[in-house]
């Protein structure tokens, strides 16, 4: 799901850079001394999640973790999510350096959306409630993501219907799977650790 | 730390440490130029466009990968040439051949691979090969052998390794390390 270097043309490459740096400076504003650790580990998850490698047919996909990083960390997403893809840039030439804003508004943007929608459910009393938003913030995340890319692919002439339904169809079964994994992860956060899921992040 | 141990160890489980993106190899056989292109987890690119361009930055040819991920041309010119892989869905790779390893033929033709294997045959009436075929087959022998080892060893160039993964993740704590000691330097 990174665009790599060279794909999108030149205005969509610097809208991209200008909406990640600016959200990078609201959720740096948000970050403390209290929750730092927690978005350092995100990030690091988020880092790895993309060689966790699931084979769809003719093409592959991997998991992106966007929507648990969103519900997790609000805002403070698109600072995490940028330094997890700078990373993964550098060490695995995902993407690339001057995709880097645009990848970064495709991850972060789908995460603060679940963020808004799911993190009162996640909140749940009840475990299967929790379970629920987890799935859906999993999911949506992934979603919500592929349309994005299928937008920004706008500008390289490719029919956004085509191409927006081969990479839906394409990442169903990475939105289930990633659906599944948030929901577990958030259940066992809710038993081992409920305050990461609480209100610390505002 | 249980959280931190828990995520990498879910995330890692379930990974063989492969990773997404393409890649694209080209190697000289016989007269023409074999790309090679797969996914990082090693799977085929399977049909889908690839371009070369001469240096003028004029396409030359354009042409799909088989079903192993392998397409096969004859540049017919000799000079730099950037051949361009479209994967799809914002995925492209491109590389740049030196115009010295171009080998020099006729008309630039799109093929497939083993294409050639053809024009190596003697006929039967030929028993005594003079040197010149013989120096072409043991040359081209030895070229599909050394590309499968070249391959080998771009490939494991490429791949991920722990090492780096862990680096990885150094690097982040490392980097937003350093951001709370600003934040934290402000605060007092």
């Amino acid at each position: 799901m990174h665009i790599s270097e060279g794909v999108v043309a030149a205005p969509v490459l610097v809208a991209g850079a200008a909406a990640a740096a600016a959200g990078c400076a609201v959720g740096l504003r948000k970050m403390d001394y209290q929750n730092t650790p927690k978005v350092a580990v995100l990030s690091s998850a988020f880092f790895v999640a993309s060689l966790v490698h699931i084979p769809i047919g003719p093409t592959s996909a991997h998991l992106v973790l966007n929507g648990l990083v969103g519900i997790l960390l609000g805002w403070i997403t698109f600072p995490a999510v940028l330094v997890g893809l700078l990373l993964q840039a550098i060490l695995f030439q995902f993407g690339g350096i001057t995709t880097l804003g645009v990848n970064t508004v495709v991850m972060a943007v789908p995460a603060i959306v679940c963020y808004l929608l799911y993190s009162r459910i996640i909140r749940s009393r009840y475990a299967a409630g929790a379970a629920i938003g987890g799935f859906f913030a999993g999911a949506t995340g992934i979603l919500l993501a592929v349309i994005l890319v299928a937008l920004s692919l706008l500008s390289t002439g490719e029919q956004f219907t085509n191409v927006a339904r081969l990479f839906l169809l394409a990442h169903v079964p990475v939105m289930v799977i990633e659906g599944i994994v948030t929901a577990f992860i958030i259940l066992f956060l809710r038993k081992i650790k409920p305050e990461l899921l609480g209100g610390d992040i505002r | 730390m249980k959280i931190t141990k828990f995520v990498l160890i879910t995330v890692t489980m379930a990974s063989s440490l492969v990773a997404h993106g393409v890649n694209i190899f080209t190697f000289v056989e016989g007269d023409s130029i074999l790309c090679q292109c797969y996914y990082n987890d090693g799977s085929p690119v399977r049909n889908q466009t690839i371009e070369a361009f001469r240096s003028s930055g004029v396409k030359l040819l354009e042409g799909q990968t088989d079903d192993a991920g392998y397409f096969k041309f004859a540049a017919g010119v000799k000079e730099d040439l950037k051949v361009v892989l479209h994967a799809g869905m914002g995925h492209k790779a491109e590389t740049v051949i030196k115009a010295s390893s171009v080998p020099e033929v006729m008309t630039p033709t799109p093929g497939r691979r083993n294409d050639s294997r053809k024009t190596v045959q003697t006929s039967p009436e030929t028993i005594g090969l003079d040197e010149e075929q013989l120096r072409r087959i043991v040359k081209e022998v030895m070229e599909e052998e050394i590309n499968s080892i070249r391959g080998l060893i771009l490939r494991q160039q490429r791949s991920v390794s722990l090492t780096t993964i862990i680096g990885g993740i150094g690097y982040i704590f490392g980097i937003f390390g350093i951001l709370l000691y600003f934040k934290r330097r402000k605060q007092n």
